[in-house]
């Protein structure tokens, strides 16, 4: 478990992170769709809140309960699986400790550099979130759990990535609902909340987990940046239309093999993984692609290399970015 | 599942229940019980859909009930034609669900055409890719990756009228066929990218299945590094006392 992970709530449904970076304070009620996805990034930083959700994704409801407390100064948050063998994870500023108790494991990541989390992380502003992503502001309704929410779609250009719908209350900017759909309309993935709270204040003791860890086995993980995307001698990858190389890391990825070069890529809003790993004697990596919950993946052989793409966007999309890593020069063992 | 729990579970979305109502709802949901059978449906077609086996061929029920529900949504689309996503209307409970039960099969139908015309031969493919269907409220179901070639043409022809308009197209060059793997095989290499990806990284975090590849990997990880286990130290909890602020709308 990487603090990374955790990133995904402070990240906000997959949109939060491009206007935290960029958001402001918004008190004013927004005019326009971008408006109002900062103040939503504004909202899931700088507010208290307790909720209950529905995570529908891959034929499969789970229930969970986030909680976040503002004002600690490093961030303090608690996500807790309230279905199947009630997993937790806590945040504290840059570390994560993922509990696992049918596992009897703790899994943490304390980055030896507090801004590594952010530089491995993608940066986005609405400008290019634009270039790929229509920002559509749609219908104010009486919405969801009673409060009147404001509909707000990122609708792709093309058909190289997948669109959110996200249901907003109004009052706040948090989001109530969020849907993940594919080029077809369906909806792969979708988070309803079916509780909402925003107390003064959180008791610590709901900010720290309930799991008793003695006897737990504690795990770190470690991710070691190869340098800055701009640094990286691999040429220009044939892409598809929209996609940057954002990062470059090397990590063990399967357990006894040589690290791998991780690649990602994102568009402004989605991305993309590739793994780039040396094939090793005794190995007979397989070619194909499946699907992950609401991501695809391919993996293809290039050379002595097995290389893995995988992300939230069309099978297509995967299959094009796992091809393109043929032209990096250099990159392939 | 009964239009009664249909409308319950509408009501809990809307906030409309009562937290003793809600509690009873959501222990049913976590007792699977008719909502398990619900999502088995779409699980189903997501199955056929990643099967190598012309599962859809073979499970003639299957196929009539998507017809059935084809059927259906025609006419429920043909009374929303011409609505934006955006201009979602917020429906009576009742219709509510009708959103929900009727257009997440014909949403997976179109997705199957899709899966269906991709999977094929070696070489240059032309991928229909339809409109965007209007609003719509769907239990998510799993993402469809391929199927077998059997009833192509037909379930293609289905989903393009179901949109009626005319597909979209673009050419993807193929180098080779490409055999479906099980989503176990990609398990690490989700774990790795979720840092990277909110939508999948709530889903790795809590899903067994790669929770179980996460902790291998971590081991592996931690053989490598010659890190010690630092707990508890290195799991920082809060002093005992009241944190937070008045964060009142």
């Amino acid at each position: 478990m990487t603090a990374a992970r955790w990133q995904w709530w402070v990240s906000a449904l997959a949109l939060l992170l491009p206007f935290v970076v960029i958001a402001g304070v918004t008190r004013t009620e927004p005019s326009s769709a971008a408006g109002w996805l900062q103040q939503m990034g504004s909202a899931l930083v700088e507010r208290t809140y307790d909720g209950e959700f529905l995570h529908l994704a891959a034929g499969q409801a789970e229930r969970l309960r986030i909680l976040h407390a503002a004002d600690v100064a490093e961030g303090a948050e608690r996500l807790i699986s309230l279905s199947g063998v009630g997993r937790e994870i806590v945040r504290r500023g840059a570390v994560v400790s993922c509990y696992l108790p049918d596992q009897k494991r703790v899994l943490v990541e304390s980055p030896e550099e507090q801004g590594l989390l952010l530089g491995t992380l993608p940066r986005f502003d609405v400008q290019s979130l634009q270039a790929n992503y229509q920002l559509l502001l749609g219908s104010r309704s009486r919405g969801l759990l009673g409060r009147p929410t404001q509909v707000v779609e990122v609708r792709p250009r093309d058909a190289h990535r997948f669109g959110y719908r996200l249901w907003l209350d109004v009052a706040t900017g948090m989001p109530v609902r969020s849907d993940l759909y594919d080029q077809d309309g369906r909806v792969l993935d979708q988070v309803l909340f079916i509780r909402l709270d925003f107390p003064s204040t959180l008791a610590a003791k709901l900010l720290n987990t309930s799991i008793d860890p003695r006897g737990y086995t504690v795990v770190n993980q470690r991710q070691h940046l190869l340098a800055a995307p701009s640094a990286l001698p691999w040429g220009t990858l044939p892409l598809p239309p929209g996609f940057k190389l954002i990062s470059a890391t090397e990590q063990v990825v399967q357990s006894g093999q040589p690290s791998a070069r991780h690649l990602v890529l994102s568009d402004g809003l989605a991305t993309v993984s590739v793994f780039v790993e040396p094939i090793t004697s005794g190995q007979s990596p397989r070619e194909g692609q499946g699907a992950v919950g609401s991501a695809y993946a391919m993996s293809l052989i290039l050379g002595a290399n097995h290389v893995t793409a995988i992300g939230e966007v069309p099978a297509d999309t995967v299959r094009l970015i796992a091809l393109s890593i043929e032209a990096a020069t250099g990159l392939l063992r | 599942m009964s239009d009664a729990v249909n409308e319950q579970l509408s009501a809990l979305l809307d906030g409309e229940l009562s937290p003793a109502e809600s509690e009873l709802v959501l222990k049913r949901l976590e007792r699977q019980g008719d909502l398990k059978a619900k999502l088995s449906r779409y699980a189903l077609i997501g199955e056929a859909l990643r099967a190598t086996e012309p599962v859809v061929a073979a499970n003639a029920a299957l196929l009539q009930g998507v017809a059935s529900a084809i059927a259906q949504d025609e006419a429920l689309l043909e009374s929303h034609s011409g609505t934006q996503p955006t201009s979602h209307r917020q429906p009576s409970r009742a219709g509510w669900w009708r959103a929900v039960s009727g257009l997440g099969i014909a949403a997976a139908v179109g997705i199957l055409a899709v899966g269906l015309v991709q999977r094929g031969a070696p070489g240059p493919q032309v991928v229909a890719v339809t409109a965007p269907p209007v609003a719509s409220s769907v239990l998510p179901a799993a993402p469809s990756v391929s199927a077998s070639p059997v009833s192509a043409a037909s379930v293609s022809t289905l989903a393009t009228n179901l949109h009626h308009g005319e597909p979209l197209s673009y050419v993807t060059p193929l180098p080779h066929a490409v055999p479906q793997r099980p989503a176990s095989e990609f398990a690490n290499y989700a774990v790795a990218h979720a840092p990277y990806s909110s939508a999948l990284g709530r889903q790795s975090v809590m899903s067994g299945l790669v929770a179980e590849d996460v902790s291998e990997r971590s081991v592996e990880v931690l053989g490598r590094t010659g890190l010690e286990p630092l707990f508890p130290t290195a799991v920082p909890t809060l002093a005992t006392g009241a944190v937070g602020r008045d964060s009142h709308p």
